[in-house]
């Protein structure tokens, strides 16, 4: 901008008007279409509603058109309600008709923000005769009431077919999606509002206590899922590094150890309870001190003591009764085959041999385990390993026991023969 | 221009706060003019004499000079200016009310025999229409030097300002300014948009009151509005009685000085009165109370934690100087004041009256009670028993308690846009303070305070709000012109500005 420029725009029409030819080159050197110079001009906008003209800086070559904002004005369409509509479709308990124009009234000036229509909601009836009985609720009406004051009304104008001609709500767009998804849109729950509403006021007046307790919590729920996560895994690992790979079939060992089970084995196991106390072993310990736990978290409704042992309480909560057969658990969660008392190792040909002719099919691995180790069939496989096991045991002694005998007897006979020759021979 | 949305429009903007007057053009970052709201008047019997006696104190130019200081003006251009362009005040002045005027820093801050002080607001809201007359003249003729007639000019109000007055406002604009188009808008509401937000909670505490305004989209919610008269001046008062009662020691306002000694600390202070006739007790009150100001403006802080003697005496010494010589170490005393912001039930008792002379012996046991009773605060039932009782309350309390007014899906949001503004909040370590209360108060949501960077931007916050919004170009639909003045009178107000 030079100073031609400014007295240009200041409107200085100086004498002076034959530049130096100096000046003349510069001037001839602007690039062509950037105009620069602006006037002072009045203008108007399409949205107002009457014809104040104020000033600003506009481009002298700008064509005059409507002012730039003035698209920017949009506003809401709120229907005006007509007196006889209202007594054939509107009427409703304690609202009157004039009030019912006050609220759409704010509803329009305050472009349906409820908060401050609300706030500003000071109705009062024109002839307090009438409405008397009406009149203590007046100054009462909550958001939701208004609410939901408002949009039955607009409801009611697409629902009813007659209306939807007049007031036109849904616009050019007639079909019966499009009034559906509308009809969901203004469907106003005022109770669950009021319900909602309620709620989140009481959680917003949590005390601190109620807010630390909340925290604790929380921490203490994420350290248990992150302990539940590490079980699962080292049960995986340990899983994989006993059975043999194809035996493992993943849902075996990915299984929740939380997940519920079947309430046959409780039964199952109920039945070895007593069994089980008088055992007295660690096992056993710690799981009635760890059920007490349990009985304790469920009573106190208060401060919850961080404690350690949570963490094993969902695998043994689930879990009420251990089997009698699980003597040597140790920590942590376990597949119920494992614990089936193990076969030693130079029996267990026999053993499957014998379960094999009785019919009972099993995998082999390290030791005979059943394929489907439900409690039952897991007591049940015990009970005949149980058997086997010291039917070899008496099998081998009695083998034992015959072979002797047998040779006792050829001992015998040889003693026999020897006595005889000498009577013979004396 | 549309890039930005703003259209110059050359509007005015003027924001009349309890204390200090704002006035510039829309669009501009900082007021043009910022100057006291209170004017001094006298009985206008005869214009001449009048004249000459205003001129006798400005052979004086020190003390006038010194008084602009004390009063933190901006630069010395505009104390240039102001002394010429007061001459044309007084020219401009009719004596139709047979009162004359004396409007704007050296108008008011300047000694004249029989000049009295008065506030233009009481409440916020205009008391005296004359002198707020006055204020906008000097305002608008003087400082900015324009005609009104071609400008269109936005007003701040009080958010709980009365439907006549603003009728009022209208008639005077368009009737005596001639303004081609006018609006009035809530101060908390262009607070807000000084900070930039649509919704906030605007907690403004001033010289005379603090309030606490929810501002939902823009609108100000009336309903959730809390204020209370316990503000800056409060607090200046309290040091007032302080130097009284413990030091022993009056306020002399520096135009009264001719010539002092210097004095230890703490010594009381030697000095000659200047030979003055027709000083009147507003005035001095207004002169002792620009000291004071200058005072808290110097040596006092909030403490980030309830006031604590050890805490507050660890924090370093700092000296004041008052303008007869007296001068004072102050240490932990600098803390104690402010704190009456945090913790009214140190200096007043439950009806609002000064707790006794033994300020000291009970300072303990009364901090004890109120950080318990900071505990209990988010019992409601506790607050409601409180605010029968018409107990000052702490700024924090006021601002929850507007919060609670609100609507349950709202107070999230009014917490997390918390504004901060209003010169009682300059104090160093306010912010922080508040900070740490207000959460207290409210446990289960997450409070963010937001305040204007500087503490200069916090003394116009409201006006910046107001640039903000005149010079938005879809603004232009919002003014009230003079030709729907004319249609439908004045009520056309609050039909337009809500």
């Amino acid at each position: 901008m030079n100073s031609k420029d400014i007295k240009d725009i200041l409107n200085i029409h100086t004498e002076q008007t034959v530049p130096r030819s100096s000046k003349k080159l510069k001037l001839a050197k602007k690039p062509a279409g950037l105009n620069r110079e602006l006037v002072w001009k009045g203008f108007e906008s399409s949205a107002r509603n009457d014809h104040l003209q104020f000033h600003h800086w506009v481009k002298q070559d700008e064509p005059s058109s409507d002012y730039y904002y003035a698209k920017f004005n949009s506003t809401f369409k709120v229907p005006q309600l007509d007196p006889d509509e209202y007594q054939s479709h509107f009427t409703e308990y304690d609202w009157t008709f004039d009030e019912t124009r006050y609220l759409f009234d704010l509803c329009k000036t305050f472009d349906l923000r409820f908060q401050v229509i609300h706030d500003r909601y000071s109705y009062s009836p024109p002839n307090s005769e009438q409405q008397q009985d009406i009149k203590p609720s007046l100054n009462q009406r909550s958001i939701e009431d208004l609410k939901a004051r408002y949009y039955s009304i607009i409801k009611k104008m697409i629902e009813i077919p007659a209306l939807r001609k007049k007031y036109n709500i849904l616009g050019t767009d007639q079909n019966s999606g499009t009034q559906r998804k509308a009809l969901a849109l203004l469907s106003f729950d005022k109770d669950k509002e009021t319900e909602r509403k309620k709620l989140l006021e009481e959680l917003l007046n949590r005390t601190t206590e109620e807010i630390e307790e909340e925290r604790k919590l929380l921490v203490e729920l994420e350290r248990i899922q992150t302990q539940q996560k590490k079980l699962a895994r080292e049960r995986e690992s340990i899983m994989l590094s006993i059975v043999p790979f194809e035996e493992t079939t993943p849902s075996m060992v990915r299984a929740d150890p939380n997940a519920p089970e079947p309430q046959q084995e409780k039964r199952s196991s109920k039945d070895s309870f007593s069994e089980k106390r008088n055992d007295g072993t660690k096992k056993q310990y710690s799981d009635s001190s760890e059920s007490k736990n349990i009985i304790n978290l469920n009573k106190n409704k208060s401060l919850v003591e961080i404690n350690t042992q949570l963490v094993n309480i969902p695998s043994i909560s689930k879990s009420t009764y251990i089997p009698v057969r699980d003597l040597k658990l140790g920590p942590g969660a376990f597949l119920r085959s494992e614990k089936i008392t193990p076969v030693p190792k130079h029996r267990v040909e026999q053993v499957q041999l014998i379960l094999d002719h009785l019919g009972v099919s099993c995998s082999i691995s390290a030791w005979p385990r059943p394929f489907m180790p439900t409690a039952p069939i897991c007591d049940r496989f015990e009970e005949i390993i149980q058997n086997i096991v010291p039917l070899l045991e008496l099998k081998k002694v009695c083998d034992k026991t015959e072979a002797e005998l047998c040779i006792l007897e050829s001992r015998k006979n040889m003693l026999v023969k020897e006595v005889e020759q000498k009577k013979h021979d004396l | 221009m549309p890039t930005y949305n703003g259209d110059e429009v050359n509007a005015l903007v003027l924001d009349v706060g309890s204390m200090w007057t704002r006035a510039g053009f829309a669009g501009e970052e900082s007021p043009y003019a910022y100057f006291p709201t209170s004017v001094g008047y006298m009985i206008d019997s005869d214009s001449e004499s009048s004249k000459n006696n205003k001129k006798a104190p400005e052979q004086n130019p020190t003390i006038e000079s010194n008084n602009e200081n004390a009063e933190k003006n901006d630069s010395m251009d505009v104390d240039t200016e102001t002394n010429k362009n007061e001459k044309s005040t007084n020219d401009s002045e009719k004596s139709d009310t047979r009162l004359k005027y004396y409007v704007g820093n050296s108008g008011i801050s300047l000694f004249r025999p029989g000049m009295e002080v008065k506030n233009v607001l009481a409440d916020g809201m205009v008391d005296d229409w004359d002198a707020y007359e006055k204020i906008l003249d000097y305002a608008l003729y003087n400082q900015l030097r324009i005609n009104p007639e071609e400008h269109p000019i936005m007003v701040s109000e009080a958010s709980w300002n009365s439907a006549e007055k603003r009728e009022k406002l209208t008639e005077l604009m368009f009737e005596k300014f001639k303004c081609p188009g006018f609006y009035v808008c809530k101060s908390a509401v262009l607070t807000a948009f000084g900070t930039g937000k649509s919704t906030a909670l605007v907690v403004d505490s001033g010289a005379d009151f603090s309030s606490a305004v929810p501002v939902y989209d823009g609108y100000v919610l009336q309903k959730g509005i809390v204020r209370q008269n316990l503000g800056g001046n409060v607090i200046s008062d309290l040091i007032v009685d302080y130097l009284k009662e413990e030091q022993n020691y009056q306020i002399t306002p520096l135009f009264e000085i001719k010539r002092k000694e210097r004095v230890e600390v703490g010594k009381q202070p030697i000095f000659d009165r200047r030979d003055l006739g027709g000083i009147t007790d507003s005035f001095r009150n207004y002169m002792i109370r620009q000291t004071v100001l200058e005072y808290k403006e110097s040596v006092c802080q909030v403490l980030e934690y309830p006031y604590d003697e050890n805490t507050a005496s660890s924090r370093g010494n700092k000296s004041f100087e008052f303008p007869d010589g007296f001068s004072l170490v102050l240490g932990s005393r600098r803390f104690y004041e402010p704190e009456v912001m945090f913790q009214p039930n140190l200096f007043f008792n439950k009806d609002r009256t000064r707790i006794g002379k033994n300020l000291e012996n009970m300072n303990t046991d009364k901090n004890d009670e109120n950080i318990n009773g900071n505990q209990n605060m988010n019992n409601n039932t506790n607050l409601e028993r409180k605010k029968d009782a018409h107990e000052y309350m702490s700024i924090q309390e006021l601002a929850y308690r507007a919060v609670s007014k609100c609507d349950v899906d709202l107070r999230p949001h009014l917490l997390h846009n918390v504004v901060l503004t209003g010169g009682n909040t300059l104090f160093p370590g306010f912010t922080e303070r508040f900070s740490n209360e207000l959460p207290k108060l409210c446990q289960s949501s997450r409070v963010r305070i937001h305040t204007p960077g500087s503490t200069i931007d916090r003394r116009y916050t409201a006006w910046l709000g107001g640039s903000i919004l005149a010079s938005l170009g879809t603004f232009h639909q919002m003014w009230i012109s003079s030709e729907e003045y004319q249609e439908q009178g004045t009520s056309i107000v609050n039909k337009r500005c809500f």
